[in-house]
């Protein structure tokens, strides 16, 4: 693409990067601090599907959450927020669109998960558009908020 | 579940009666179409389709008509199984009625092909999975958005943020002020708690370019504060670019505006060269 045959650089996403940054131990956990309550995560079409971060993203869940519940079907097979292909705008279509995606909150149901985890704001889009047209009394949290809250933050970093 | 849709008036497809579904007032739909003729309407289906690709045919004339898709959309299975909601009948009720009668449709038929393919396909890719060929059901979809896109029937709140893109390369009309300072501020705001806390802009060969979905600044601020403090904590060196482009959505790609979608990814692309990182961090 763009007259590279070969890019000179990696594209990744942040979910791919984060994993990297665990994996190279830049970034620990806090025991202590990881998420307790049943967490769930919602497999970005893009990502997954076409890119194949599905077991990165399984890394940085378990890593950072102590109860980690896959929907059914998963990774590949997952099904789409629904606000995805250019429909996160389309906010005047919502229930149009939450309607047309009850597999989804069947999905997150049956896991018994209490925070749906999106990798991307496009599906957080989606998934809060899910959770409130269907009741499902879950909530919605990033990859980024998740590792703030349970990494170690060295003192000799913090300010004063 | 009880929701407010009580005695609405349905709506029911002329060519397909069993196509039927609330109204979704949308001036995007309901008044572009005001605007076009039937010429204009030819003419633009002959362009995108004319010269048959093989990729076009390959779907096209591949297709058994099987209906293994259907089982794979979650608009169909969502839908009770209404078989309308299917991949190969949202291809039946555009595509293939275009080609059928050779681009000879008229206004409100393209309505339809664009509520269709605007907002009951999320291009997932899903279906292609389940097709016993592999079809590339999603592209076909893609060539319909690009039909309607060029006769400018698309839903609003889509075709808005594919002006913003045409104009500012972002979805929120950011200029190239609102950015930096945007970093600047969240630099020092975040910067108060942690020693020597940076948000480099322009960092000549760091290892990581972030690149935010363009909502971020504007309204996800604490995203960047997110970001700033795993990347401090973690020791990465990083960098966000301070020229256009830095937004890492790309609405043009849905709605296949392809001259915007490109100056996007080219632009992104440049700025990963400009600065010579080795990586692009994408949020999206």
């Amino acid at each position: 693409m763009l007259g590279w045959k070969e890019l000179p650089f990696e594209v990744i996403q942040t979910g791919e990067f984060y994993y990297e940054l665990l994996m190279d131990g830049r970034i620990k956990i806090d025991k202590a601090k990881k998420i307790k309550e049943p967490v769930t995560l919602q497999d970005p079409c893009n990502i997954i599907r076409r890119a194949g971060a599905a077991e990165k993203f399984r890394y940085f869940v378990n890593a950072t959450c102590e109860d980690f519940r896959d929907m059914t079907p998963n990774r590949e097979h997952n099904f789409c927020c629904n606000a995805g292909g250019g429909l996160a705008a389309l906010s005047n279509w919502a229930a149009h669109k939450a309607k047309g995606n009850r597999v989804k909150a069947e999905q997150i149901k049956a896991t018994g998960a209490k925070i749906v985890i999106t990798p991307c704001h496009n599906c957080s889009t989606g998934i809060k558009d899910v959770i409130k047209y269907w009741n499902l009394g879950v909530k919605n949290m990033f990859f980024d908020e998740i590792l703030v809250n349970t990494m170690v933050i060295p003192e000799e970093l913090k300010a004063g | 579940m009880a929701v407010k849709e009580a005695v609405k008036e349905k709506i029911v497809s002329r060519e397909f009666p069993e196509y039927i579904r609330d109204p979704n007032p949308d001036k995007g739909l309901d008044e572009t179409i005001k605007r076009l003729t039937p010429e204009k309407i030819e003419k633009t289906i002959k362009a995108v389709l004319g010269g048959r690709s093989a990729r076009i045919k390959a779907v096209l004339d591949t297709c058994i008509h099987c209906g293994l898709c259907a089982e794979a959309c979650q608009w169909y299975l969502s839908n009770d199984k209404d078989p309308t909601y299917a991949p190969v009948a949202k291809m039946r009720m555009t595509i293939w009625e275009m080609i059928k009668r050779d681009g000879k449709v008229d206004a409100e038929f393209i309505k339809q092909c664009a509520r269709i393919v605007f907002t009951e396909c999320n291009i997932c890719h899903r279906c292609s999975m389940y097709c016993p060929y592999g079809l590339d059901i999603t592209f076909i979809i893609g060539m319909v958005r690009r039909i309607c896109f060029l006769l400018g029937v698309i839903p609003q709140r889509q075709l808005d943020q594919n002006q913003a893109h045409i104009v500012s390369l972002n979805q929120v009309w950011y200029s190239q002020n609102d950015w930096l300072d945007t970093n600047q501020w969240q630099e020092e705001e975040v910067g108060a708690g942690f020693k020597d806390l940076r948000i480099p802009i322009d960092k000549e060969g760091a290892e990581a370019m972030w690149l935010p979905l363009g909502a971020e600044p504007k309204t996800g601020i604490y995203h960047i504060e997110r970001t700033a403090k795993i990347m401090h904590v973690a020791g990465v060196d990083w960098t966000v670019p301070g020229k256009d482009v830095w937004d890492s959505s790309n609405m043009p790609m849905f709605v296949r505006d392809f001259e915007t979608m490109q100056r996007i990814v080219r632009g992104l692309y440049d700025n990963a060269a400009r600065l010579r990182v080795k990586k692009m961090v994408l949020t999206e």
